[in-house]
């Protein structure tokens, strides 16, 4: 491995990964009982909690297949471990900006795990600029449309976002609202005013919650433009340093 | 003839009463061998011999094919055969001594060990990992080994120094052991530091620790939670540090857990190689918290919560673990605390000056200066263009 050859995003930009159902062939499953997989993983994540949300959704893609890893799942992690080769001094840059206001930006992926078909929620959060939460994980419920996942990931942004305003407020820095930027239109008109319609009609408080929320405010961003991006999707090399320069993520200097 | 199913304590025989009892209140003997004579097969795997009074030897022992199973002789002694032990719980006494291996246990053939066939380092991936595993290896594990250890003087100041400071801190007072208590135990931490500066050399360091794992819950312990602070509380306060410009230091504090006051009252063995003359019956009755206790950080974290509100800093609702303080001049003071480390920030290094002195009139402190470290994240500071930077470099 010390010797691979750097590449340029954590992940394949082609598949997504799967837990694959049909019977591994011995060789595999012996190969992958010496694989440090789990460990391999845990140090990922120590890295991805710290100063690295580059690796987010790469790392939450591997490590749905802690169980019973196979050599496809090891591929990909070799590519993390390609990826941070190349990329060992990136981190995240702070900086003095004009107005320090809190900004959030939320995405989804529907059905984002191709067997469970639970879908991904991301979120970033920026601190004038500075980028302090972040987040990649499935939804703990399976849901029916686009529009409810990227709601159900709006939901989770805001309560991240209500936290955080609350901190900063008792930091000294008065925010009335945290603004958070959401590329689904129709999950920003749900959020907004009480449309009704046939296929919302189960979607319930917990994710209600948020249409009396004064903490928060919506705002639409274009998808191009929204950061988040890269924590739901395996996106290609041009967009992933869009989103990372958006995030002021790089390398010192 | 074993442990109970579901319940701690022995599953004892006792032929004098002919049926089969569960006990905590054991003792073993190891005076006494079977004698393989006098071995009789009775129905089922257990047999016995020479019953007197309650002085009872009893072995288990597997038919002839089988070979030996894992019994050790055992002698009952006064102690209450109790079927319900649970009503027996106040007046336990001391945990039982390990039973040691009789000579004739020694003689079974032992299992060969193999080793563990996993990490065939198919890469470097996993060579690497495996390797920064082993790094820090031929360090003592126990006080058995560091006596034998070819360094062994260096750790006997290492444990002597340990020592000073604990009867420095008045960390406890020696005390006969009350009846029935339960005792905690205790295991000394042998570790090799590189040194400070060149010429220091290595360093040996040595902690004593109590077993946590034996404490009771009730008795030992009750409350044991302590929160720590979230990362992103702690980018947060980067980010105010980058946009305000303002002054960022560290501190440690040193023996962080050794400060906290216990509320329980715990008992624990006296450390091996250093039980006072005449006195080694004696137990420690535990003053401070020490490494290893349940509630060592708790105790650590409502004594640092304590002193701090009290010098007037308030603390957040949305994180326990961070302060602020307004200064005379109307800009903040911010104070972060993770278990042992802390980040202070500030508009004025004068504020930060003065808040470290305070600390260190209270705790035991090292100041690290201009924080460049916590938590694994590497902080940057770059003054003239007012830009900061968070990396993990060296854990990558």
């Amino acid at each position: 491995m010390a010797d691979s050859k750097p590449i340029s995003t954590p992940h394949s930009e082609k598949e997504k990964l799967l837990a694959m159902i049909k019977v591994q062939a011995q060789a595999d499953q012996d190969y992958m009982s010496k694989v440090p997989y789990s460990s391999a993983i845990g140090s990922f994540m120590y890295a991805m909690v710290c100063t690295r949300p580059d690796l987010a959704y790469a790392v939450s893609m591997v490590n749905r297949f802690l169980n019973q890893p196979q050599k496809e799942h090891w591929k990909a992690v070799k590519k993390i471990f390609r990826y941070l080769k190349g990329t060992s001094d990136v981190g995240l840059i702070y900086g003095s900006h004009p107005d320090c206001c809190l900004t959030g930006y939320s995405d989804a992926d529907f059905a984002a795990d191709l067997v469970k078909k639970r879908s991904l929620t991301g979120y970033a959060y920026t601190l004038g600029g500075c980028l302090v939460s972040w987040k990649a994980t499935l939804q703990p419920s399976i849901s029916l449309s686009t529009t409810e996942v990227e709601y159900m990931a709006f939901t989770e942004a805001a309560k991240e976002g209500i936290w955080l305003r609350g901190l900063i407020n008792y930091l000294g820095i008065n925010q009335e609202y945290a603004n958070i930027y959401c590329d689904s239109l129709s999950a920003i008109c749900l959020a907004k005013d009480q449309v009704h319609h046939d296929r919302t009609k189960h979607i319930d408080v917990r994710y209600h919650f948020i249409r009396s929320e004064r903490r928060i405010k919506v705002h639409k961003i274009s998808t191009l433009h929204n950061p988040a991006d890269m924590f739901t999707k395996p996106v290609p090399k041009s967009k992933f340093d869009h989103c990372l320069s958006l995030l002021n993520v790089d390398c010192w200097g | 003839m074993g442990y109970g199913d579901g319940v701690k304590g022995y599953r004892i025989w006792s032929p004098s009463e002919r049926k089969v009892l569960l006990s905590r209140d054991v003792i073993f003997d190891e005076s006494h061998l079977f004698h393989p004579k006098l071995e009789v097969p009775i129905a089922g795997t257990q047999r016995c011999h020479s019953p007197q009074e309650k002085d009872v030897e009893f072995t288990a022992k597997d038919s002839e094919k089988g070979g030996h199973f894992e019994t050790s002789p055992v002698v009952l002694q006064e102690g209450e055969k109790l079927e319900d032990f649970s009503a027996n719980e106040s007046h336990l006494a001391a945990e039982p001594d390990p039973p040691q291996l009789n000579s004739r246990i020694n003689q079974r053939p032992k299992r060969v060990t193999k080793p563990l066939e996993r990490y065939g380092f198919e890469d470097m991936a996993a060579y690497a990992l495996h390797a920064a595993e082993e790094i820090d290896s031929n360090e003592p594990d126990t006080y058995q080994e560091d006596i034998n250890h070819p360094e062994a003087e260096n750790w006997l100041l290492a444990m002597k120094e340990e020592m000073e400071s604990l009867y420095n801190n008045q960390t406890w007072k020696l005390v006969e052991l009350p009846k029935g208590r339960h005792v905690v135990g205790c295991k000394w931490i042998f570790k090799r530091k590189p040194g400070l500066s060149e010429k220091e050399g290595i360093r040996y360091k040595a902690r004593l620790v109590a077993k946590g794992f034996s404490q009771k819950e009730g008795v030992d312990f009750n409350e044991i939670f302590s929160p720590v602070v979230r990362h992103t509380s702690i980018r947060v306060l980067l980010a105010i540090v980058a946009n305000q410009d303002l002054e960022l230091e560290q501190l440690d504090v040193k023996t962080v857990f050794l400060h906290g006051r216990l509320d329980e009252n715990i008992l624990m063995k006296q450390p091996e190689g250093f039980e006072v003359q005449g006195k080694e019956r004696y137990v420690c009755q535990l003053q401070r918290s020490l490494y290893g206790l349940k509630q060592s950080p708790r105790q650590w974290y409502m004594r640092f919560d304590n002193f701090i509100t009290s010098q007037g800093f308030k603390r957040s609702l949305y994180d326990f673990c961070v302060y602020h303080n307004k200064v005379e001049d109307g800009s903040m003071i911010y104070l972060l605390l993770y278990v042992d480390d802390m980040l202070i920030a500030a508009k004025n290094m004068c504020d930060i000056q003065n808040l470290k002195i305070l600390l260190s009139g209270e705790f035991d402190m090292k100041d690290l200066g201009a924080a460049n470290k916590i938590l694994g994240m590497e902080i940057y500071m770059d003054k003239t263009q007012k830009r900061l930077f968070l990396s993990q470099k060296d854990y990558i």
